[in-house]
């Protein structure tokens, strides 16, 4: 409670420079680097042929996955699509494990996810399984690295990762509805069902359901028997339904919005044994609902405000079974969530304002804590972005947490953002420096775990600055009568992060291990993307690269025989790249991607590692039909088409080359 | 222009096809070991990670990591147990791989039993028939050694750790059970148990044949004790309470005469004669930030080997005490969680 006094003071002084008149300089440049991508899109199947001009990669809002790659990945699910994004890891437990992320070389925990804004991760591992959430059903996915995850709520010391949109639903156009199917080796199986359809002027609603099967008995070579024989992978059969919901009535004008949204998805799995070991028993049964009804208004004071409620219920239901160690866990939370935000609706003049309140009360069902348990949470944050000259420009956001009775120091950043108006050589650069701090709450695992938990924990709290700068030329040229271009960018992000009170398992006194505020971490690295893309009058291509440096730290010993001082985490790759070309002539369009993930550790002293390995995947599409809303295309697919053998856990090994061939259908 | 950026197209995609051209170099072929006098080392290491290995330290006290993956170019598995030898080949208990490998005295592996769940630890009868206590099996495995194969179960009550052949009968330790069984090896069957504290977990025979008991007192169930039995009449003679319930000691050994019981507590050691009346709480050794895994006494020499497990995710350390002052003599730097020992003479 210590810190709420000055966190009142801190925000009476930034609404006190509300009432400051905004500047009214020129409007000819933005004060935001990269505008957000157009919220009108119609995410339906089949989408529209590729087309270039649209949403590219480095001119949308930072981290968003284009739509040309969701199109792509439509029937994949979440880790599929971001383990193709260089400055995210994404550590598989095997192919039917669970999938977790990593940002900026921090733990699974450090990465927030949100589902339109609502905070999802699971309240007793502090994490969210990636391989449950299907591409199709998530018109909106972002990857947020650094302080600006603070923007959606806390605890992204590594960053996070936005699904669905937070603030509003966009706009359909006209009504739509489509389906894809897709088979290929291992017997897997995929499909969807969309429906979109305007309500109203303003109004829509659009609903998903997807679902995915497969064997996954895919070929190895068992280099742990001797002669390495190849053997089938068993036990890793797997089948997933989910269904989403977004229902969005306009009330008394277009100003006006009350929506529902759902999202509702059941797995089944086996989880597969390791290679030295021989247990056929595990099983995971994993069940999630969120529902969330949310109210928007717009109204003008001054300026124009848009104010947004929502009251959302997050389920996750998890049910592990272990017939041979006699385990059968099941864990059930649930939080009840408010959250009210207001901010201006300003964004192309001098200044925008964002003010936000978040509540909640999570409820934990789980043996492995003792029972029925309830906490309180809440999160109070407000922002203000602002030009103070034309090239110049000032963010700062200030935020404060509370866990039951335990409150965070005020959190924030300072962001200092520069345009540069020579267009001599580039068409834009902009730049930024920020400077800021985070903090993480335990997980109730971490608080409440029998035995081990450890209720006096501290928040895990991080300093972080980066900077970075994004630019871009393009240039057109007329041929009869149509425009043709041609465009280069590249963006550039360096950071650099200390996290004290890193929470870690370590071994206690007694016969079971204790969670303790025992580790300091510095983190600091780069990413780094460029992209060049050409049109011709037969079509046009693309090459895009990314790469991403990550150096994570320890700087505190446990105790003096400890070596892991100064060394990387464990399962935190130095190196991660990605590169992707894709070629369009006429009816026919091309992918080639390759990915690079660089050695792991899997002790803390650097003494054994996992190798780096490298993963090429390649894609045909061919339009079969295209009328003006009528789509059917078809594609084909290998994946990992070098058929390289690679994990991400020591001996569990992911499958090799694949193939799959996809449809889809949109007859009206 | 145009050639500009046709050259950076060109760069972008060699990268690309160049990435997967990347060779491994073979390692160097080490020399070879001389396994006939040292200390054979199990590193468990991780529960399902798959990086258990054996160390050994030869008789010049040079220590040798992976021997086992080194000569037999594939991973021991998953945890590895427990260490025996018997007639001359050396067993290894990989627990959570549900095997147990066995190898000639130079590590040449000549075969593995297999189709075990949670095998724990091991007592020879004859050549062909060994007993093998298990974590999740309620039942104690019964294998043929010099077939390598799996021959029957005993069916008990849950986890079974420490087990010893003594004389004509062999004494299972019950750690779900609080009981140490004891079993016919002529029948295969459980003849009668002595009761225990919470949660036995090794035992030894003292040089009167008496067997002692160490009861960890389970996860902070009860407070741990030290008991004593006599095996003729199966009567409890002595019964220590030795901390609160909050400690697990463990890793009770033997001295060369024995005479002497030393054990794990936390990240010290104590020892206790077996005359004694009371526990006297005499520790032998106190570790300095350690995190003490497994003790061994070194039967011939009477030196105390423990080992560091660190932070069990780490290289852990051997270290070899002086028992008389307490003295560290000798340490190395292990693999991964360094727990059983095996002395080759």
């Amino acid at each position: 409670m210590r810190y709420t006094g000055k966190f009142l003071l801190l925000m009476g002084l930034l609404f006190a420079s509300l009432l400051l008149p905004a500047q009214t300089g020129s409007d000819s440049i933005s004060i935001v680097p990269i505008q957000p991508p157009s919220i009108v899109e119609i995410p339906v199947v089949p989408l529209p042929p590729i087309d270039i001009t649209e949403n590219i990669y480095l001119r949308v809002e930072r981290g968003l996955v284009p739509q040309e790659v969701r199109r792509l990945y439509r029937l994949r699910t979440l880790d599929q699509i971001l383990e193709q994004s260089p400055e995210i890891y994404v550590r598989n437990y095997g192919v039917t494990g669970i999938a977790m992320p990593s940002l900026r070389g921090t733990g699974a925990g450090h990465t927030q996810v949100f589902w339109k804004g609502i905070p999802v991760n699971s309240s007793t591992l502090g994490v969210t399984d990636l391989s449950l959430s299907p591409v199709e059903l998530f018109s909106h996915i972002q990857v947020i690295p650094g302080l600006e995850s603070m923007k959606w709520g806390t605890g992204g010391l590594g960053g996070a990762i936005g699904l669905g949109e937070r603030e509003n639903e966009g706009r359909i156009l006209r009504k739509s509805m489509g389906a894809a199917v897709e088979g290929g080796s291992f017997r897997n199986l995929r499909g969807s069902v969309n429906f979109a359809a305007p309500i109203g002027e303003s109004g829509l609603n659009r609903t998903g359901v997807y679902f995915s099967s497969g064997r996954n008995d895919f070929p190895f070579r068992n280099a742990t028997l001797p002669g390495s024989p190849e053997q089938r992978m068993v036990h890793a059969e797997r089948r997933q339904f989910a269904f989403s919901e977004d229902l969005v009535l306009p009330l008394y004008s277009s100003s006006d919005h009350l929506s529902i949204h759902l999202f509702s998805q059941f797995s089944d799995r086996n989880l597969p044994p390791s290679l030295l070991t021989t247990n056929l028993t595990e099983t995971q049964r994993d069940f999630q609902q969120r529902s969330m009804l949310r109210y928007t208004r717009k109204f003008y004071l001054r300026r124009t405000w848009r104010v947004t409620g929502s009251a959302a219920h997050i389920l996750d239901d998890l049910h592990y079974q272990n017939e041979l160690a006699q385990i059968d866990s099941r864990t059930r939370t649930q939080q009840y969530v408010g959250d009210v935000e207001l901010n201006d609706w300003e964004g192309h003049r001098r200044s925008e304002n964002h003010f936000g309140l978040r509540w909640g009360r999570q409820l934990v069902d789980s043996e492995g804590i003792g029972g029925p348990l309830g906490i309180w949470n809440g999160t109070a944050y407000m922002s203000r972005k602002g030009r103070i000259t034309r090239n110049h420009g000032l963010e700062l956001l200030i935020r404060e947490s509370f866990q039951d009775s335990e409150w965070t120091a005020p959190m924030g950043y300072l962001k200092w953002t520069w345009n540069n108006p020579d267009r001599a050589v580039f068409s834009n650069i902009n730049t930024y420096l920020s400077l800021g701090r985070n903090e993480r709450f335990p997980s109730l695992n971490d608080l409440y775990w029998q035995p081990g938990g450890n209720p006096n924990l501290q928040a895990e709290s991080s300093w972080t600055v980066e900077a970075g700068a994004q630019t871009w030329r393009r240039n057109t040229r007329q041929v009869d009568r149509r425009t043709y271009y041609y465009r280069l960018g590249g963006e550039a992000h360096v950071y650099a992060s200390q996290i004290d009170n890193y929470i870690l398992w370590t071994p206690g006194t007694g016969s079971f291990w204790t969670a303790e505020n025992v580790q300091q971490v510095r983190s600091y690295g780069g990413e780094g993307k460029v992209e060049l893309d050409k049109s011709h009058p037969w079509g046009h291509w693309r090459i895009q690269a990314g790469y991403a440096l990550s150096i994570s730290q320890n700087q505190q010993q446990l105790n003096p025989n400890d070596q892991s001082i100064g060394k990387q985490l464990i399962y935190t790759p130095l190196h991660n790249g990605t590169a992707r070309a894709s070629l369009q002539v006429k009816r026919f369009g091309f992918q080639y991607g390759q990915q690079i993930t660089g050695r792991r550790f899997t002790t803390r002293d650097n003494s054994e590692s996992l190798p780096a390995f490298t993963t090429g995947r390649v894609r045909l599409d061919v339009k079969l039909l295209k009328r003006t809303h009528q789509h059917l295309q078809a594609w084909a697919s290998v994946e990992n088409i070098w058929n390289a053998a690679y994990e991400h856990l020591p001996f569990r090994p992911m499958p090799g080359r694949q193939f799959s061939l996809g449809i889809t259908y949109q007859p009206n | 222009m145009m050639r500009w950026n046709l050259h950076i197209a060109l760069l972008l995609v060699t990268a690309l096809l160049l990435g997967n051209g990347c060779r491994r170099t073979d390692p160097p072929t080490p020399d070879p070991i001389d396994f006939s006098e040292g200390v054979l080392l199990a590193n468990e290491g991780n529960f399902t990670w798959g990086n258990a290995s054996l160390s050994f330290v030869d008789a010049e006290g040079t220590i040798h990591q992976n021997v086992f993956e080194t000569k037999t170019k594939r991973p021991l598995g998953d945890v590895a147990q427990s260490l025996y030898l018997y007639r001359d080949q050396i067993y290894v208990v990989v627990n959570n791989s549900g095997k147990i490998e066995r190898m000639a005295r130079n590590l040449d592996t000549e075969c593995a039993i297999t189709g075990l769940i949670s095998p724990r630890e091991m007592a020879f009868i004859s050549p062909t028939k060994a007993y093998v206590t298990d974590l999740y099996a309620s039942a104690i495995s019964i294998v043929n050694p010099s077939e390598c194969s799996l021959s029957g179960e005993i069916r008990v009550n849950g986890w079974t750790e420490a087990i010893l052949s003594y004389q004509d009968k062999v004494y299972a330790a019950g750690y779900d059970a609080g009981v140490v069984y004891v079993i016919d090896p002529g029948t295969d069957q459980v003849i009668d148990s002595l009761e225990t504290g919470e949660g036995p977990v090794s035992m030894g025979i003292d040089a009167n044949g008496l067997l002692w008991v160490l009861c960890s007192g389970g996860l902070n169930v009860a407070p741990p004790r030290l008991q004593q039995f006599d095996l003729s009449d199966q009567q409890l003679l002595r019964d220590f309470v030795i901390a609160d319930s909050s400690r697990s000691p463990s890793q009770l050994c033997l001295d060369p005469t024995r005479e002497f019981l030393y054990f794990l507590d936390g990240n010290r050691i104590f020892r206790q004669p077996i005359t004694a009346t009371s526990f006297l709480q005499e520790v032998v050794y106190e570790g300095n930030d350690e995190l003490l895994y497994a003790l061994e006494v070194d039967p011939v020499t009477g030196d105390l080997y423990v080992t560091d497990a660190i932070d069990y995710v780490q290289a852990g350390r051997l270290l070899r005490i002086n028992p008389t002052n307490g003295q560290v003599t000798t340490e190395w730097t292990t693999g991964v969680i360094p727990g059983d020992m095996l002395f080759l003479r």
